[in-house]
This record gives structure tokens, C-alpha cells and sequence, in this order.
């Protein structure tokens, strides 16, 4: 899987090769609008993250050249936060999603999983042990049997599945549950009911929790043991 | 003191002594002009006494005094030579004596005779007043004293009564000028009082307007041009630190961006021992809490710098369900109730996304400052074909007077203390305000009967 990485910050830039790296990813870095271009219109990448501040040339004009040279690449717009109208001319120029600075990694990698899955090409079902997922659907299934899980509930069983293997933070979930909008800390004390919650939900086997806290962290899914 | 009362006081004080100081001069100029003609008249009586008695034709001691201008005998004069004889006397010298006064040459000398002796001008008390004159001259080389005195109508009411008019007079003027300075002091004052109308027109919001100017050069217009300096020089500044804020703001993201993401990526590192683990768990936290200041930093920049807004219709109800839905675990883990009493389908114009952050702020604050447990949180509307007042209000421990109208100030709380205790960036009601502002409304914070706490916002709906 490629991954071109186009943004200004070389600290970040250098960040993000690294965490991406880990989760398997093939990386390649833009450090300006010009560069990107060349590299887009050189290699076949699977997807962008495109800032919108650029030197040389914008991301937004990156975006509208790629879109007319009909590359129908996945772009994730990595915009600051509040420029409702950086957002809408993004995803009125063929961008896919936007993310607005500061992000954390868990959020991220939701983001470029279900962009990755909406293409078509890959499977829109994501699952941990019996429990299947499905991202366009919307329905929750345990060894194929329905599951009622609430707006919230669902919301953070496909952020933990986007993220399986690795550990998301209460913060996180906070945060992606609710929205920009809310104030994350405030939030952040409910994330374990829901937990409790999903966990009663989903559960197998008395002793077979498929979603494990990790003390001090948060919480991780993996598929059963 | 205003300074059109001081202008008053002044034109009036300058007058008032210019008139006063007038009236005296008549005043005493119409006092002496009676003794003038007297003493034009004993002149004349003294020059025609000379003439008659040093007429050769005559004897001495005997004189033909018919040919008097006025006659002798309503006078008391006495001729007298250097050694005290007398040269003639008249009739009146029989009933006084009246001395001769040193140098002067006109006087007044008041004289007491009884009524039954002689009728003069005597008042009550049988006084009279004489005036007197006493002329030295030679009559045939013979030098001599002429002393003539005419008793005179006492002129103290006439006096009086001249002084009493011009009192009255004085007094008309006095009214007239402080009524003609006052206005006078007005029109002076009209232009000046033009340009601070315009002045306070200016405001924060406004900040762009400017001070027309008037069409002649005076010194007005000199103040009407350095007052717009200043608000150039104003507008400015403020808009260097608008942007400089947002700017910062900015700038900031991506260091705080690369910041979490590298602490969550060492986070996820299994092999760390605990109590880096932990040390790095608050440096994630703290950071989190700096992003979050960062964004609503930002935020409230942007708000600052927007002029129009993106509006739509908007049902307030709908979206008020909404937050409250997403509150709804808040709500229930501090066990706090919700009363709802918000008319159904309140609909207004305005910016949607805007209008939700402002409810998220403040229902969020309804629940943070609220009791630790089993609070009460009312939402209620009034709305009329103008306006739209929503009142959010909710249990907790009341915000010191002195504290209220600096509640909505950037990072203002009430107690340091409460940013540990209730989190928060002290920016929410910052943007709630601006949010409110912007829509051309008020917001307001009151501490209310039975611990309650309310903030009310009020939403004209003709812009």
C-alpha cells in the first residue's frame, strides 16, 4: 500500500513516515504543492494526505489537478480546524475526507482504513473474532446473528476495529465519537460506560473479551484468543 | 462642570461687570446733575451780586437787589470782607448761621430749624439740606467772601428710587445675558457635541467608521481629524492582534500535531517500563489539553475577524435536542435533570454550525459548573414576533457579583482554582458571546433565587 505523505512540516512529515511505516504502509514525502504533483503524476499511489497550506502551489490546486488529469487517487485533506470554507472547496474538488490538525494516529488510521475500503476494491466488512462489522451497511453481526448496538456504541466499535491490534485512548475515542465540536475531556469519563456496554453486547464467552483495557491507556481489539 | 454651563458663567460674568460697572457711571453721573443746575443758579445769583454791588451808583450797606435774577430772599446769603464785617445778608440769615467750610468751595451742610420760624423744605424731623457755595472775589478792590446756600428738597427717595430701577434693571439684564450665554454657550458647543455623538458610534465593531468632516477649517475639524487618526491607529492595532492570534494559533498546530503523535507512538511501545509509561501519559494528556486551547484559540480569532455569516433557517428546538442528546451521559452519570420547557419548532436565521458550537458551549457549562450530583438544568424560550430569549439555566454555586459581566472575557474564571477542578479552555463563553454577537444578539449571566445560575441570550430576528 502507497501512501504519499504531502505536507510542510518536515518534523511531522518525518513522524508520520515512521507511524505509518509500522503499520505496514509504503510511504513517500512532498514537502511542497510542485513536488507532489510530480510525484502523484509519476507513481501510482493508493492514497494522498494533502495539507492545504503549501509553499509553491496550495494543496487545494494540487487536488484540482490531480482531479483533472481524472486520477481518482483517495485524497485525505489535512486542513486546520474551523476553515469551514477550506473544507467545502476540498471536498467540492474530489477530496474524500478532511482532518484537521492537531489529529492523533488512532483517528488517522480510521480515516485512511475506510477511505481504503470505500474504493470498492477492498472488503467493507471488518471484523474481530465472531463479530463482523459491516462499513457501508451499518449492521453488526455475531456468527451472523444481528447485533442492536446504539449510534455511539457503533461508532466506537469501528473506530477500535479500524485501529485492531493497536491500543486507542479514551481521549480518542472522545473525540471521534462526539465530534470537534466537544469538549474531549468532558467526554472522555462516558467512554467506559460504552464500553461496558458494547462489551455486553458482543461478548462470546464469559471469560472471552475481545475488547481488553489497557491500564492507563485505553483499549485495544484483537480477535479472541 | 460642563463646559457649556462654565461658558455660561463666563460670558455672563464678563457682561454682568461691563454692565455694572456702565450703570455706576450713569448712576452717578444722573446724581449730580440736580446740584448742577443749583449750583449753575447760585452762580449766576453770585455773579450778579458782584455786578449790583460794586455798581458805583449805589451806597454802601444799601443795595437795590430787584434787578436779582432770582429772588434774594428764597436764599440765605451772606457778603462778608476780610475782616468779618458783613457786606449784605439776606432775610434767611436771621433764622441760622452757616459756616464757612475750609477750602471746599460747593458743599451740603443740614440744618436744624423748627418749622414755626420759617418754612423751608424741612422733613419730618424739621431738617433741611442746603447747599452751599462760597466764592471769594473783590467787589471795588475789596476782596470778599460770598457765601449763598438754597435749602433743597431732600433727593435721598429720588436716589433711592434711581437706585432701585437700576437694581431692576440690573437684574432684567442678569436673566436676558444668562439666558443668551446659555443658548449662545449651546451653539458654541453644537459641533463639539456633533463629534462625540460620532465618536461613541465608533466602537470595536465598528472600528472602520470614521468622523466626517466638516466643510470649514477650524479648530474642530483639527480635532475631528486627529480623533480619526487615533482610530486609524486603533483599528490597527486591533487588527495586528487579531491576527496575530490567529497566526499563532496556526503556526502552533502542526509542532502540537507532531507532538501527539509521537507521544502516542511511544505509548504504544509495549517495552516501556511504568513509570516512563505514566510520565508520558500526562505529557499526552497536557499536550491534549494544549490542543484543545490552541483550537478554540483559534476558533475565537476566526470569530473575531468575521463580518457576515453563512445564515440559514434554523430550528433551535431541533438542535437543542440534539446537544442534549449527546449530553445525554453527562446528564445521567452526575444524575443531573433536565426540565425542557422550550416552545416546540423555534426557528431562527442564522449560521447552523455556529449556533450549535454556541449550544454545546453552554450546555456544557450547565453541566460542568453544576452540583457534583442530582442538579437541575432548565432550558426555557419566550419568543414574539421580534425577538427570540432563550434562558439555559442550571444548579450550582452562585459566580460573585463583581465576577459577572467579566465572565464572557477571554480566559476569565472565577476561581483559578476551577480549571483543574471543572477542565475547560476559559475561552467557552469567549465564543459564545462572539457566536451571539454576531448574530446581532446579547447574552447575558445572572445568579438567580434557589442556587440557580442563568445565562440568557437574546436574538432580535429583524437584522
Amino acid at each position: 500500500m502507497n501512501i504519499l505523505i504531502v505536507d510542510d512540516d518536515l518534523g511531522l512529515l518525518d513522524q508520520l513516515r515512521t507511524s505509518l511505516e509500522r503499520k505496514r504502509y509504503r510511504v513517500e514525502t512532498a514537502v511542497n504543492g510542485e513536488q507532489a504533483l510530480d510525484k502523484v503524476f509519476a507513481v501510482t499511489y493508493d492514497l494522498i494526505l494533502l495539507d492545504i497550506m503549501l509553499p509553491r502551489l496550495d494543496g487545494l490546486s494540487v487536488l484540482k489537478e490531480v482531479r483533472q488529469a481524472g486520477l481518482n487517487i483517495p485524497v485525505l485533506m489535512l486542513t486546520a480546524r474551523s476553515d469551514v470554507e477550506d473544507r467545502v472547496k476540498g471536498l467540492d474538488y474530489g477530496a474524500d475526507d478532511y482532518l484537521s490538525k492537531p489529529f492523533s494516529m488512532a483517528e488517522l488510521m480510521a480515516r485512511i482504513r475506510a477511505m481504503l475500503r470505500r474504493d470498492g476494491k477492498r472488503d467493507p466488512v471488518l471484523s474481530a473474532g465472531s463479530i463482523k462489522l459491516d462499513t457501508i451497511s451499518r449492521e453488526v453481526t455475531r456468527n451472523g446473528k444481528q447485533l442492536d448496538l446504539t449510534a455511539k456504541e457503533f461508532s466506537i466499535l469501528e473506530f477500535l476495529l479500524h485501529n485492531k491490534g493497536s491500543a486507542v485512548s479514551r481521549f480518542n475515542l472522545a473525540e471521534h465519537v462526539w465530534g470537534e465540536d466537544f469538549d474531549p475531556f468532558s467526554m472522555s469519563n462516558f467512554i467506559d460506560v460504552h464500553i461496558k456496554n458494547l462489551r455486553k453486547k458482543i461478548k462470546t464467552h464469559k471469560d472471552l473479551e475481545i475488547i481488553r483495557t489497557i491500564r492507563g491507556i485505553g483499549f485495544i481489539i484483537d480477535d479472541a484468543i | 462642570m460642563k463646559i457649556r454651563k462654565k461658558i455660561t458663567l463666563w460670558i455672563s460674568g464678563t457682561t454682568l461687570l461691563s454692565t455694572i460697572a456702565f450703570s455706576s457711571i450713569i448712576f452717578f453721573e444722573l446724581m449730580e446733575e440736580p446740584f448742577k443746575f443749583i449750583d449753575k443758579e447760585m452762580q449766576h445769583m453770585t455773579q450778579s451780586l458782584v455786578e449790583q454791588m460794586g455798581s458805583p451808583t449805589i451806597h454802601k450797606g444799601q443795595y437795590d437787589l430787584s434787578h436779582m435774577p432770582y429772588n434774594p430772599n428764597q436764599y440765605w446769603i451772606k457778603v462778608t470782607d476780610n475782616s468779618g464785617s458783613i457786606l449784605y445778608q439776606s432775610e434767611m440769615t436771621r433764622y441760622m448761621d452757616i459756616p464757612s467750610s475750609g477750602n471746599k468751595s460747593t458743599y451740603m451742610i443740614e440744618k436744624v430749624i423748627p418749622r414755626s420760624q420759617i418754612w423751608l423744605e424741612q422733613d419730618d424731623e424739621d431738617d433741611v439740606l442746603f447747599r452751599v457755595m462760597v466764592t471769594k472775589t473783590k467787589i471795588d478792590q475789596v476782596p470778599v467772601e460770598i457765601r449763598i446756600a438754597k435749602p433743597i428738597e431732600d433727593l435721598e427717595e429720588e436716589v433711592l428710587e434711581l437706585f432701585r430701577n437700576v437694581l431692576i434693571s440690573l437684574a432684567g439684564c442678569i436673566l436676558i445675558i444668562i439666558l443668551l450665554s446659555y443658548k449662545l454657550a449651546g451653539k458654541i458647543l453644537t459641533p463639539l457635541a456633533d463629534i462625540t455623538r460620532m465618536a461613541k458610534e465608533i466602537t470595536e465593531k465598528s472600528l472602520y467608521k470614521r468622523i466626517p468632516l466638516s466643510s470649514n477649517r477650524d479648530e474642530l475639524q483639527d480635532l475631528s481629524i486627529s480623533l480619526n487618526k487615533m482610530f486609524d491607529r486603533l483599528q490597527y492595532s486591533f487588527q495586528r492582534q487579531k491576527e496575530f492570534i490567529g497566526n499563532a494559533s496556526h503556526e502552533l498546530k502542526s509542532p502540537i500535531t507532531l507532538l501527539m503523535l509521537s507521544q502516542e507512538e511511544m505509548l504504544m511501545n509495549d517495552n516501556l517500563q511504568s513509570p516512563a509509561n505514566e510520565g508520558l501519559i500526562k505529557q499526552l494528556d497536557t499536550t491534549r489539553r494544549m490542543s484543545h486551547l490552541v483550537r478554540n484559540l483559534l476558533d475565537l480569532s476566526r470569530l473575531e475577524q468575521q463580518e457576515t455569516l453563512d445564515k440559514k433557517s434554523i430550528n433551535i428546538t431541533t438542535l437543542t435536542h440534539r446537544v442534549l442528546n449527546d449530553y445525554a451521559d453527562l446528564f445521567a452519570a452526575k444524575n443531573i435533570s433536565i426540565e425542557n420547557r422550550m416552545a416546540k419548532d423555534l426557528s431562527f436565521n442564522g449560521d447552523p454550525e455556529k449556533f450549535f458550537r454556541l449550544l454545546i458551549n453552554l450546555i456544557d457549562n450547565s453541566i460542568r459548573y453544576n452540583f457534583e450530583k442530582d442538579g437541575l438544568v432548565i432550558i426555557k424560550s419566550r419568543d414574539t414576533n421580534e425577538s427570540i430569549l432563550l434562558e439555559i439555566s442550571n444548579t450550582g454555586r452562585p459566580i460573585p457579583d463583581n465576577d459577572l459581566d467579566l465572565i464572557f472575557e477571554q480566559f476569565y474564571r472565577v476561581e483559578k482554582s476551577r480549571s483543574t477542578t471543572h477542565g475547560g479552555s476559559g475561552l467557552g463563553l469567549a465564543i459564545a458571546k462572539k457566536i451571539v454577537e454576531l448574530h446581532d444578539g446579547i447574552i447575558g449571566i445572572t445568579n438567580e433565587p434557589n442556587d440557580f445560575i442563568k445565562v440568557s441570550i437574546f436574538l432580535p430576528l429583524k437584522s
